[in-house]
């Protein structure tokens, strides 16, 4: 239960409500606060503005014209309209009293000041308005011997407040259900989704493969995700399944020669010395053989893992080819098959000198098991040129790879049917691939009519 | 030939040690790294076989250390064993002052080969201008080969392959190293294209004369010397 309630708090829902409601809740509050605080300080500056400027106006009077005309102007302005909400009061020296109010407030501070005073109005009939206790803000000052008092009824300040206080509580209210709604439909809708996702991967995990990830079709940032993840599962199915392709075809190719030198090394036994000389050099020649797969194996890994990027230089592929091209030309010879050369010089590239070479040796290797006798094969390199990077080519007259093939001729231990009798190790064009994704080269297997025509292009080289 | 084997598989090291003292060369053993730069040091070796993966010091860095030193070993020649073998790696050993660099697993006889001639090229044949193995001639300046009197024409390679036939002569060298000296290939390519280049090489040398003088060592490589009585390969 308790557990529960942590999962609660901890998920993304709760927790975003939770930052929501205290956002808008601090926004609303800072709002509110603001209005409060201008509203009231702009009416007590009204308030003090206006007392302010009777008093100056009344003084101005007094010292121009006496006290007369002072007491005959408060009459006048305490019996206007204005008079009943401000206030004004002259005590002469006598004690006599002129203005709307019934007498001298006793709590009034003589300051000068404004300051707030409560004021219960005399009872008589001639006020005859409703008994309640004004709220005034008045200010007195002395005028010669006398005193004179001018406010303003300020009762309507606390009704100002009381309803700023309502609105602020309302609009609090309105947050906090908004906040509520908010975080109900973030929950339903959103994390809704991603339970969904949650639970599809879950389900994909416990071994349904078949599974995919739903998407709602609106295209938005969670429908990318699951798509996302759709691809990557499929991804990793392929590769899962390539995995098991390949250990499979380790395991034939390995388990042939492992079975052919059992049985020369199980029919040596009780053999004369001289054959079993001659089991030992052929199990030693099948594992020399066995050893080079398993160098192939590895050095493939290593190529596709991007580790010898930093093994390349600026190479001329003519030299390289034509070095290439003598090594087998005598084998080619020996074959009826002729080498032919056309090697365009300023072919350069940025490559790794032995991984291109060994490529060049399977390719012209593959050529020569695969050409017919009597035919040719051409090995060219070309200058880059206009948007084109250095060409490696190596051209067959043999029978060529049907366009169906070709894909599948890349990978590890193809070997297509009519091959089956060669010798090989069934790695060499995927090593060849391997590099020339290393090299980030495109490797082209086109039709030669007739023929094979291997085409590695290396990417242009940025002039520097 | 005196032998420092530092390598920490033991059972490795003793096959080894086993193996020259039957081909007639003195061989000690040592597995830990600092024990081994010492010995190389105080000892009196013509080669060090040096594994990568040492306890206390690795080999590169033992190879470093002997290079930099002022012993007299500091020119010893090394050869290194390691079970990487990656382009890059083999690099990284010649770098740090090996000579040649061996991956796991490898022939013995490609590994007494190889140290064979390594000890042969560090003792120092001075600058020649002739090789000479019984009546055949190379003239490395005019780069002309004669043999019993006979000129005889070589292309580029088959000249390249033949003076380093000429210089170890009397020792094995493998088809690898072949590869290695005159093609600069660290790799076996499928077909056996030395062997063809080799029987060209024969033809060419060998036919016309009584006695041949590149012989095949089975399953090994091929040696160039002066016939045996009676004890001819195949």
């Amino acid at each position: 239960m308790n557990r529960n309630v942590a999962q609660k708090i901890s998920s993304i829902g709760s927790r975003l409500t939770l930052a929501i409601g205290a956002l808008s809740l601090t926004a609303v509050g800072i709002i509110v606060m603001v209005v409060y605080l201008a509203t009231l300080g702009h009416f007590d500056e009204q308030v003090a503005d206006d007392v302010h400027t009777e008093i100056s106006e009344l003084v101005t009077m007094y010292t121009r014209n006496g006290s007369q005309e002072l007491v005959r102007e408060i009459g006048r302005r305490s019996q206007s309209s204005e008079g009943r909400s401000t206030v004004y009061l002259l005590e002469q020296t006598g004690g006599s009293l002129t203005g709307n109010l019934d007498s001298w407030p006793a709590d009034l501070s003589d300051s000068n000041q404004l300051s707030d005073i409560r004021v219960r109005p005399a009872t008589g009939p001639q006020t005859g308005s409703v008994s309640v206790t004004r709220e005034l803000r008045v200010r007195s000052v002395r005028v010669g011997a006398e005193r004179l008092l001018v406010g303003r009824d300020v009762s309507q300040r606390s009704d100002l407040v009381s309803a700023l206080r309502t609105g602020a509580l309302a609009a609090l209210a309105a947050a906090v259900l908004l906040t509520i709604g908010t975080g109900l439909a973030i929950s339903r809708n959103l994390l809704g989704r991603v339970q969904g996702m949650n639970s599809t991967i879950a389900r994909m995990r416990a071994g349904s493969t078949d599974e995919r990830v739903p998407t709602s079709g609106r295209g938005d940032e969670f429908d990318q995700l699951a798509s996302q993840f759709n691809e990557l599962s499929a991804e990793n199915r392929r590769l899962i399944e390539r995995t098991r392709e390949v250990t499979n075809n380790i395991a034939h190719d390995l388990r042939t020669p492992l079975a052919r030198m059992r049985r020369t090394l199980e029919s040596a036994i009780g053999d004369t010395a001289s054959q079993r000389d001659e089991a030992l050099h052929t199990a030693l020649a099948e594992t020399d053989s066995l050893l080079e797969t398993f160098n192939g194996l590895l050095s493939l890994a290593q190529i596709e893992s991007g580790a010898l990027c930093d093994t390349m230089e600026p190479v001329a592929l003519d030299e390289l080819a034509s070095s290439a091209i003598e090594l087998y030309e005598p084998v080619a010879e020996e074959t009826g098959i002729r080498l032919e050369a056309s090697l365009q010089p300023g072919a350069t590239a940025k490559l790794n000198r032995h991984l291109i070479a060994q490529s060049l040796t399977n390719l012209i290797d593959n050529a020569i098991k695969y050409a017919a006798a009597g035919g040719v094969i051409r090995v060219a390199t070309v200058a880059a040129a206009k948007g084109v990077g250095s060409q490696l080519i190596v051209e067959d007259a043999g029978p060529g790879i049907p366009k169906t093939e070709r894909q599948r001729v890349l990978e590890r231990f193809t070997r297509l049917d009519e091959s089956r009798g060669l010798p090989g190790t069934g790695l060499g064009l995927s090593f060849v691939a391997a590099v020339a994704e290393l090299h980030h080269a495109t490797l082209a297997l086109e039709d030669a009519a007739p023929g094979l025509r291997v085409n590695m292009t290396f990417p242009r080289e940025r002039a520097s | 030939m005196k032998v420092l084997i530092i390598e920490d598989d033991r059972a490795g090291a003793e096959y080894l040690v086993g193996a020259l003292s039957e081909s007639g060369h003195v061989a000690d053993a040592v597995a830990d790294g600092m024990e081994g730069l010492h010995m190389a040091t105080v000892g009196t070796y013509d080669a060090l076989i040096v594994d990568r993966m040492l306890p206390s010091l690795d080999g590169l860095a033992l190879i470093e250390t002997l290079r930099k030193s002022s012993s007299q070993a500091r020119d010893i020649p090394v050869i290194i064993i390691s079970a990487l073998g990656e382009v890059d790696e083999r690099v990284k050993g010649l770098r740090a002052g090996g000579d040649d660099y061996l991956v796991k697993p490898y022939a013995y006889s490609e590994l007494l080969a190889r140290l064979e001639v390594l000890v042969n090229r560090k003792c120092g044949t001075p600058a020649e201008t002739t090789l000479r193995v019984v009546d055949l001639e190379m003239d490395l300046l005019t780069r002309k080969v004669r043999r019993a009197n006979r000129t005889i024409e070589l292309k580029a390679r088959e000249f390249l392959l033949l003076e380093y036939l000429m210089r170890n002569a009397g020792r094995v060298v493998t088809r690898t190293m072949l590869l290695e000296a005159i093609w600069d290939y660290h790799f076996d390519p499928q077909t056996n294209v030395i062997d063809v280049h080799i029987s060209r090489l024969r033809r060419k040398i060998d036919r016309d004369f009584d006695a041949p003088l590149i012989h095949t060592i089975r399953s090994v490589g091929y040696c160039l010397r002066e016939p045996e009585r009676g004890t001819e390969d195949q």
